[in-house]
């Protein structure tokens, strides 16, 4: 009981000194004594709040990673429409300058829809189907062509599709000749060359003289193709023994694997190599 | 079992005054270590309630900080005795008010009292009304918290503070009783324990 009465009036003396503006000195003590525990626990605290915020941190990145995925695939799909209109860009560019070059061509703009090959042709096409019909002015015999060069011509007309011998297809050949050295020739499909996505130039005579590289494009003659079309480029030359000519690979510049869009010449002025005057207005 | 029972039974002479010095010593050897024990962990909880556990988020409630020092001046008092309630009141509230640094119950460093009354009221109502156990413990912690809740806006009023009373229940004295709720059968647990272990 003894100490109960000591500690009551001791609490009671606290209040005592307090009043009498000795307070701030208990404090003072107090404050020393409790100093190095909480000196302890605000570093526990420390590393405590350091280690939850780490983990806050995390989920917060995930989060941002989240959001710049998402971010990521809308701009990757807005890259892809970019390239797309690049493209299209890029041939409408083509298709004015070709314009601008062949005044006298009227073309029309065609897709390919769908691509078919002989056997043998790998992944070459020899039957294009393109998007433009009757409807559209389309006849058999039109010349088909890129900015790269000559596709081929059409064989059959739908009202709202046509379908298109290509140059690498054996029942095709194109009166063609050598830019350098004028040297005149056929080019056609040949079953020896169609894997690797190229024709043949026969009936050169055994004397021209033929440089590799050498740029071919056609000739004007016949009644389907204009002349000063692109064709490609000489390959390996070889004699034939029998016919004592020569012949050409020829490697197109038309990339007949992955062909999307192609022109169409419904109409064009017809003139061949030696006179260039136009003689007639041609197509089919 | 209480080391009183064997102190000074005239009735068993020599032997008997024996007995009675070495308890007595014992009891003293046992006041002392409870003392310093009890200041240390007055200290420690001081301490932490000024730190680690300031601040308890309590869902929609303010965030609140149990009163450890209280609770544990009162499971003192509850388990050990009076006496022990007592001392341990007036070291944890002079603990408690100087750990804030800033004096409590307007400055006048009552709390070191009211922690002492509580301490000793728990020690004597343990002993003589209640049963020993954690529930009535928890019902006499809360009541004892509410007690020095009122009293603290009591004096805050009569200070000059305008101070709204639901304000002050919902905003500090209700997350605190909360909280006490929670930590009480902690310090409870771990009184006994000390107890137990200063018994033995």
């Amino acid at each position: 009981m003894k100490l109960c009465v000591v500690a009551l009036a001791l609490a009671l003396f606290c209040g005592v000194f307090a009043v009498m503006g000795w307070g701030a000195l208990l404090h003072r003590v107090g404050g020393t004594v409790i100093y190095p525990f909480q000196w302890v626990f605000s570093k526990v605290e420390d590393g405590i709040s350091g280690f939850v915020s780490y983990f806050e941190d995390v989920d917060k990145l995930k989060n941002e990673i989240e959001a710049l995925e998402k971010e990521n695939e809308s701009l990757k799909a807005e890259i892809q429409d970019a390239e797309i209109i690049l493209q299209e860009q890029y041939w409408l560019y083509e298709y004015l300058s070709m314009k601008q070059e062949h005044e006298d061509y009227h073309m029309c703009a065609a897709s390919v829809i769908a691509q078919g090959g002989q056997v043998g042709s790998g992944v070459y096409a020899t039957l294009l189907t393109l998007n433009k019909g009757s409807a559209h002015g389309i006849k058999v015999g039109m010349p088909v062509v890129t900015i790269s060069g000559l596709v081929g011509m059409v064989t059959e007309v739908g009202i709202n599709q046509c379908y298109v011998q290509t140059i690498l297809s054996t029942s095709s050949s194109v009166g063609a000749l050598l830019v350098s050295t004028r040297e005149q020739g056929l080019l056609e499909g040949n079953f020896s060359c169609l894997y690797d996505g190229n024709a043949m130039m026969k009936y050169l005579a055994e004397d021209a003289e033929i440089t590799e590289n050498d740029v071919i494009i056609t000739s004007g003659q016949g009644s389907v193709y204009p002349y000063g079309i692109p064709v490609g480029r000489v390959g390996d030359v070889k004699v034939n023994p029998y016919s004592r000519t020569q012949e050409i690979t020829v490697s197109p510049f038309v990339d007949f694997s992955d062909l999307d869009e192609v022109i169409i010449l419904t109409s064009y002025l017809r003139y061949t190599e030696g006179d260039h005057i136009p003689e007639e207005e041609g197509g089919a | 079992m209480k080391i009183q029972r064997y102190e000074g039974t005239a009735d068993y002479g020599d032997r008997s005054l024996h007995l009675g010095g070495y308890s007595q010593k014992k009891s003293t050897y046992r006041g002392i270590k409870l003392l310093i024990i009890g200041a240390l962990c007055l200290c420690v909880l001081a301490a932490l309630n000024t730190t680690l556990l300031s601040k308890i988020p309590l869902f929609i409630l303010p965030a609140g900080r149990p009163p450890l020092c209280l609770l544990f001046v009162l499971a003192c008092g509850y388990l050990l005795g009076e006496k022990e309630g007592c001392v341990c009141g007036l070291m944890g509230g002079f603990m408690a008010e100087c750990a804030d640094m800033t004096p409590l119950l307007g400055g006048i460093m009552l709390l070191p009292l009211i922690y002492c009354i509580l301490g000793y009221v728990a020690g004597a109502l343990a002993d003589d009304w209640l049963a020993k156990n954690l529930p009535s413990f928890e019902v006499y912690a809360l009541l004892g918290i509410f007690i020095s809740g009122m009293v603290d806006l009591l004096l805050s009023m009569i200070k000059g503070g305008d101070i709204s009373f639901m304000h002050y229940l919902l905003g500090s004295l209700l997350p605190e009783l909360i909280l006490a709720l929670l930590t009480a059968p902690i310090l409870y647990g771990f009184v006994y324990l000390l107890k137990k272990r200063i018994d033995k």
